[in-house]
């Protein structure tokens, strides 16, 4: 009898693993994947090492700011941030000048795309193994900092460790989270931009104007699709972001309220109404055009690459610190890229300025003291932001920005086209909605994502009133239940 | 009175050494298995974001997923897949097994040839030449307009269509089927055949009369072992598809994965840690369901 409860137990334990075992291999290789998109462009590599001597005027002396980083010992640096190959490229350059700075600290570099990055740290967080420096964005500072998961860097800075005496107060302020803690500092000013082939309006003869309208961006639209067959790629299916700008068109200070969204379903009709109109239309990406693409990379964005025209889109609703990269990618392939505003009815009233791209000090850095001191180079560093190419944006600190303008124009000929953009946000927007509730994540994943594929299915069963109806529903059921 | 054992004679028993050996599966075990499983079933009862402390909740994460339209959706495709894609890929890999039973010189080269997807089937590098080959102006299309003219930029990843790229490739993995069909095949004794044809029997009639019944236990196994495997299947939805479009292709692994592991907002754990528990007891169900069918058709001598 008991011989044969064992065999039972045992051949239960085999079945399980069995079970088990068909599990870990998938996961081993969605890890593998994960790591998959890290490689490496050629070009951008010489032009950013060489001579940066010329642009050391400004003093070097700041670089490690109040905690002298030789006195460190041998310290590896754990540094993660989500980007593309032109950033992997430059964040990588800068890291190692500070280590030529300070032999004796090395990096431990970590670069993912955006998806994979949350899901990665994360992860890390759970285990106590953040790096010591993440890049952080402001959509999800509060939920990060609810957490505990970010170092609150007010006293560094009220020690000067940190020094943001160069950065305007209503930057800094952004990266406050609703405790008064200041958890990060904004590596670059950024606005929504929508990046467009250049070479194709220049050869269809269509300029497309600053500031334009949706009927307008329809219009343009409608033409270059008859015309070529060229599409659009609206936005990301799981972002909040053209939500955001549309409800700003509408004069919203605010799109995440405490406990649901600030807006009725009534206001948001019109936002699902316009994606059914474009699908009908034709010149809008419907849902299955959507998933035979890639939306996940810049190389492989449909703007960018595109092996057919029923496959390509004219336009991508990106940000304006992603040019660099969407242009880099756009030569490989012969395209010349503009840049204007996204399309919204209201421009002025629906554009920012975005302090974009913020770094952070995670609570899992043994060294917070070096952790800081290398976020200070990274900020105030004239030499490091010469080397990072004004990627993630224009500089934070105005006496960088107006040391590193010369240099990184040269190197890099999308610089001053961004510059000038940013100049004419400035003019014609309003101040940013501040910062996310902790739940607006989940709303992306697990709502906003099935409605846009929804809105941009031609065969959906929903209207547009119904869909904007379990936004709203939605979004406060995730909030109630947060 | 007994006497004491020594060490060594405690060494020298046969029960002993059997554990000290299986010790490395045992420890695995314990730790790697074991000790998850009861975290995540501790976990089903909670709301874990695994970055603050689990909070007990009862029922709520299973009453909550049975109120879930995306955890019936991927229920629904979930069983699609194995239902049809196990079949689909059993009955392949017998075919070809029939093929290549038969010795020429030619034979190991195809059998080594067609077990080769089943090994490098479920890697990184084959999603992502799937998802090259099949994209609207990829190679299938290519070779799909030549031989019917009338189809071109057909997308394969559009909503009706997608899942069945994955099954297509479930499909072509029957590598690992077909050598277990090869090894049985060839345990049939001539015999039979020889008595059947002696009977009058034509190479049909032997094919349903003698190989088949004699091949049951066979199918029987590979049945169940794809049909566990199709309900884990991850690696394929992960990389070709993400569960797009509409999730239409949102295997279930997946949809657990993405409730733990969000691209954003908190991760819902404890939601994801039921999940699995349910897809645990669905499998448990339909193995058990195909043990209970194996005396109706299954040949045992």
């Amino acid at each position: 009898m008991k011989r044969k409860l064992l065999s039972i137990l045992l051949a239960s334990l085999m079945g399980l693993s069995l079970v088990a075992c068909g599990g870990s291999a998938a996961e081993d290789t969605a890890a593998t994947a994960d790591t998959a998109p890290a490689t490496t462009t050629e070009e951008k590599t010489d032009a950013a090492t060489t001579d940066t001597a010329d642009t050391a005027a400004a003093d070097t002396a700041t670089a490690g700011g109040a905690y002298d980083p030789a006195t460190a010992g041998d310290y590896t640096i754990g540094f993660a941030w989500w980007g593309n190959q032109l950033r992997d490229e430059v964040t990588m350059n800068a890291a190692e000048h500070f280590s030529e700075l300070y032999p004796n600290i090395s990096f431990n570099l970590n670069n993912q795309v955006w998806n994979d990055y949350w899901t990665i740290m994360t992860t890390a967080s759970s285990s106590g193994e953040l790096p010591d420096l993440m890049q952080q964005d402001y959509a999800y500072l509060e939920q990060w900092a609810e957490a505990g998961a970010l170092l609150d860097l007010t006293p560094y800075i009220e020690s000067g460790a940190l020094d943001v005496s160069n950065i305007s107060e209503s930057i800094v302020g952004t990266g406050k989270a609703n405790d008064g803690g200041i958890y990060a500092v904004c590596a670059g000013e950024n606005a929504p931009a929508l990046s467009y082939n250049k070479t194709l309006t220049d050869e269809l003869g269509i300029t497309v104007p600053d500031n334009m309208t949706w009927d307008e961006f329809a219009d343009i639209s409608r033409q270059i699709y008859e015309e070529t067959g060229i599409g659009v790629l609206y936005g990301n299916g799981n972002s909040e972001n053209p939500l955001t700008y549309y409800a700003r068109g509408l004069g919203h200070q605010a799109f995440f309220g405490e406990e649901g969204l600030e807006v009725t379903a009534e206001e948001m009709t019109g936002y699902y109404q316009r994606l059914m109109d474009g699908v009908a239309e034709g010149w809008l990406f419907d849902t299955d055009k959507c998933a035979s693409v890639d939306t996940a990379t810049i190389e492989g964005n449909p703007l960018v690459y595109g092996t057919d025209n029923s496959v390509r889109s004219w336009c991508a609703f990106a940000f304006s610190n992603q040019y660099a990269a969407l242009s880099a990618a756009a030569a490989a392939n012969e395209i010349e890229l503009g840049i204007c505003s996204w399309a919204e009815n209201n421009p002025s009233s629906a554009n920012y300025l975005k302090p974009g791209q913020f770094f952070s000090v995670t609570t899992n850095a043994q060294n917070p003291d070096l952790a800081v001191a290398f976020l200070n180079y990274l900020i105030n560093d004239v030499d490091a932001n010469t080397l990072l190419l004004a990627e993630r944006g224009v500089p934070a600190s105005s006496v960088v920005a107006a040391a590193i303008k010369d240099a990184v124009s040269e190197r890099d000929a999308t610089y001053p086209i961004i510059v000038d953009y940013l100049d004419m946000v400035a003019n014609n927007s309003s101040p940013i909605f501040g910062s996310l509730p902790g739940y607006a994540g989940t709303v992306n994943t697990d709502v906003i994502e099935w409605l846009s594929w929804e809105a941009l299915d031609p065969n959906t069963s929903y209207t547009a009133a119904e869909l904007a109806q379990e936004l709203v529903d939605g979004a406060a059921q995730v909030a109630a239940s947060y | 009175m007994k006497k004491k054992k020594t060490f060594k004679q405690f060494l020298g028993q046969e029960s002993t050494a059997g554990y000290i050996f299986s010790l490395p599966f045992i420890i695995g075990f314990l730790m790697f298995m074991l000790v998850p499983m009861i975290l995540s079933l501790y976990y089903s009862f909670c709301k874990y974001d695994i970055q603050s402390a689990p909070q007990f909740i009862g029922f709520q994460n299973y009453i909550n997923i049975f109120h879930d339209s995306s955890f019936w959706k991927a229920m629904g495709v979930t069983c699609y897949y194995a239902l049809i894609g196990t079949p689909l890929k059993v009955v392949f890999a017998l075919i070809i097994a029939l093929i290549l039973v038969r010795n020429t010189k030619l034979t190991p080269f195809y059998r080594a040839a067609y077990y080769l997807p089943s090994i490098i089937g479920g890697s990184v590098a084959i999603a992502i030449l799937w998802r090259r080959m099949f994209e609207p102006t990829g190679t299938i299309n290519a070779v799909l307009s030549i031989v019917f003219p009338g189809i071109t930029n057909f997308n394969w990843f559009g909503e009706g269509s997608a899942i069945w790229v994955l099954i297509i490739l479930t499909v072509w993995q029957f590598g690992s089927s077909m050598l277990i069909f090869l090894s049985a095949l060839k345990q049939i004794s001539k015999e039979l055949y020889e008595a059947a044809v002696v009977d009058g029997a034509n190479s049909w009639k032997k094919f349903w009369k003698v190989t088949l019944p004699l091949l049951t236990p066979t199918i029987f196994f590979n049945l169940v072992q794809q049909t566990i495997n199709s309900f884990l299947a991850f690696t394929q939805s992960k990389l070709i598809t993400d569960g797009q479009p509409k999730d239409s292709t949102l295997f279930y692994t997946l949809y657990v994965y993405k409730k733990a592991f969000p691209a954003m907002g908190k991760s819902q754990m404890g939601y994801a840690s039921a999940l699995a528990w349910i897809m645990l007891i669905v499998i448990s169900l339909v193995t058990a369901l195909l043990f209970w069918s194996r005396s109706k058709w299954v040949y045992e001598e």
